[in-house]
């Protein structure tokens, strides 16, 4: 019977490395395509009806007798306010509902046994559903921030072309005026201060969707994942009862239990505020680099210390 | 066997769930089962439902984790990642994602195992091919039967090559036509020195294609052997006939009528009178030797006139 065969036949064991490039890009562009198969375009869709609302169904501004009274900036502002806000709130919500849905779906589906048992190790399953998150999160603020620079672009132009021609309507354009007209356009209008309240809701973004996998791993349902992630998005932009509570109520107080409490929820509990440049852009404040080099250092420690953690439960996960 | 080392070896498996209810309720699918599956064989694994077959093949593949007792594979314990390089498994029931194509599944599964480039190009023309899906190769999984489904999933199971083969019922849900065509896939595996275990309600199968067989009730091994051994009814002789008429079958009966009625006449009755069990097509022994092995009580324990003689080595 089975001696019948010689052995010969037998392929020879393949290499097995432990952390595969080929094998994350697999799972991260598939989970990108799940993700989008899950309608997050829409997002983008409403994102782009906003941009269309405030940027030119807005009034005109009146056209006053000075510069001051122009409004041109005040419209920049509320434009630059309003397409930022939505876009962090936007890109939060797809971070966290869209990353909430990944791994019990795998498992609902029984998908999951197909992947764990191909020479995958676990840890590199949970980093690839994070990057194909990350890789739909950069690609949909790409578009969102394309959108915006211009909208910005278009809105900046006319109304500095606007008031150009008030002022050579009057016959008083001196050189010195238009110099001073397109500066402040530029500084209220886009620029590359712009891009770092960009890369702000971006580091958000990859955080709540770490943190999201991580709820995922333990939580039992879908809902529970996408509420607790909505309140943990809510907390960390900075209620201020709860932030005050936490940070300086418990951390404050020489109890120790307290104190290890307020620890391990400071953890937890991603202080977002950490992240949001928006009010200080808006009011055409220049991000310093290391500011920004920060930023993008603490959102990494994040997103690395919610790894870990998700790695632990999903490890030891029946399946 | 030029190999030495097993395909699967399975040491005192049991495997306890713990069911997530308020009082602590446990239960126990699997039973201290022992199994090895030597180098090149088909190994069926048989049971009714919720005997814990698919449990022990989930163990099999790292996706649960043994209360107690060990699994490996080629000699990698399978707790071990790289125990997977080896084995290729089809789940029962496989469900893929329904938006990929079956191209673009097995090249998800592919890239997975480390093929790329035109190496897995390749592969996957000939996997569609080998399970007869080319036609279908840019159809979505969505729009796919429940057969066509089983087939892909048996062409990512051997996607990379493995040495070895977990099937969990992969012939469910397929027509008769298909099913043939998997059990003669399984034979072409096997002739390429590739090791096979499967799963199987189907005992006619098991009985034609696999070399060992182990029936489990309630998680516990009751019956394990080569299949030859087991399925042995000493006591019976099979004549199996090939064009035979009407007439010839009569007289054979006549035959058997008359050497028994020799013996009655002869009073003593020394031995006994060959007698006409059934003349047909020859039908499973393994059926009614599962259904011998699986009405015993919780031990699985058999009645002792109803056991076949077994010359093979028996665990338990
Ligand atoms: N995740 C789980 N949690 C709790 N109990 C489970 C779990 N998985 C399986 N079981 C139980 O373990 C036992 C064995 O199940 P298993 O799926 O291994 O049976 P099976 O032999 O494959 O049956 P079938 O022929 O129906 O496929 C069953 O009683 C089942 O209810
Ligand atoms: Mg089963």
């Amino acid at each position: 019977m089975s001696d019948r065969m010689p052995s010969a036949a037998i392929a020879p064991l393949r290499p097995f490395s432990r952390v595969s490039p080929l094998r994350l890009w697999a799972l991260a562009a598939h989970t990108f395509t799940q993700i989008l198969r899950m309608k997050t375009l829409y997002f983008l869709i409403v994102f782009a009806l906003i941009l269309i609302v405030f940027g030119y169904v807005m009034p005109p501004p009146p056209a006053g007798s000075d510069l001051s009274s122009f409004g041109g900036e005040q419209e920049l502002r509320l434009l630059k306010s309003v397409s930022l806000g939505a876009m962090s709130w936007f890109t939060a919500i797809l971070a966290i509902a869209g990353t909430a849905m990944l791994l019990p779906r795998d498992v609902d589906d029984r998908t999951l046994y197909t992947i764990l048992c191909k020479p995958v190790p676990r840890f590199e399953y949970l980093l690839g559903k994070l990057g194909g998150v990350i890789l739909l999160l950069a690609l949909s603020l790409l578009v969102m921030d394309l959108a915006c620079c211009a909208v910005l672009h278009l809105k900046q132009s006319s109304l500095a072309a606007q008031e150009i021609r008030f002022w050579e309507n009057r016959g008083e354009l001196t050189p010195e005026r238009t110099t001073q007209i397109n500066d402040l356009y530029h500084r209220y209008g886009l620029n590359w201060n712009f891009q770092s309240a960009v890369l702000g809701v971006f580091l958000q973004a990859i955080v709540l969707a770490a943190l999201s996998l991580l709820i995922s791993t333990f939580a039992t349902s879908t809902l529970f994942t996408i509420m607790a992630g909505l309140a943990l998005l809510i907390i960390g932009q900075g209620q201020e009862l709860a932030r005050d509570y936490i940070f300086k109520d418990l951390l404050g107080t020489t109890a120790t239990a307290q104190h290890i409490i307020a620890v391990t929820l400071a953890l937890l509990l991603p202080d977002l505020r950490q992240f949001n440049v928006i009010d200080e852009v808006v009011a055409g404040t220049t991000i310093p680099a290391w500011f920004l080099w920060r930023m993008t250092g603490i959102a990494i420690l994040y997103l690395a210390f919610y790894q870990i953690l998700s790695w632990f439960v999903f490890s030891d996960k029946e399946l | 066997m030029t190999d030495a080392t097993p395909a699967i070896s399975i040491k005192n498996l049991t495997k306890v769930f713990r069911t997530p209810t308020v009082r602590k309720h446990f239960v126990t699918a699997v039973t201290n089962l022992s199994l090895e599956v030597a180098s090149g064989q088909i190994y069926g694994l048989i049971g009714p439902n919720g005997s814990g077959k698919s449990t022990t093949m989930k163990v099999l593949l790292g996706l649960l984790k043994p209360t107690s007792g060990s699994a490996a594979i080629f000699g990698r314990d399978s707790s071990r990642v790289d125990s997977r390089n080896d084995v290729g498994f089809l789940p029962e029931n496989p469900y893929f994602y329904k938006h990929l194509t079956g191209a673009e599944t097995l090249a998800f599964y592919g890239k997975l195992c480390g093929l790329q480039g035109a190496v897995l190009r390749e592969r996957i023309a000939e996997m569609l091919a080998l399970v007869d899906l080319e036609h279908a190769r840019d159809r979505r999984l969505g729009g796919y039967s429940k057969g066509m489904l089983q087939r892909i999933g048996l062409a990512q199971a051997l996607i990379h090559h493995p040495r070895l083969v977990v099937l969990d019922e992969p012939t469910a849900g397929v027509d008769p036509a298909g099913s043939r065509k998997i059990r003669d896939l399984v034979l072409d595996l096997k002739s390429r020195g590739i090791s096979v275990i499967l799963s199987s309600h189907l005992l006619e199968q098991v009985q034609e294609i696999c070399d060992r067989v182990g029936i489990v009730f309630r998680g516990r091994m009751v019956k394990e052997g080569p299949l030859h051994d087991l399925i042995a009814v000493e006591d019976q002789t099979e004549i199996v006939l090939q064009h035979a008429t009407p007439a010839l079958l009569a007289r054979i009966q006549q035959l058997v009528a008359a050497e028994a009625a020799e013996i009655t006449t002869e009073a003593g009755q020394a031995r006994l009178a060959a007698s006409v069990v059934r003349i047909g097509q020859p039908r499973t022994t393994l059926e009614t030797l599962f259904l011998q092995a699986t009405q015993g009580d919780d031990r699985g324990e058999t009645p002792a006139t109803l056991t076949p003689t077994t010359g093979g080595p028996s665990h338990e």
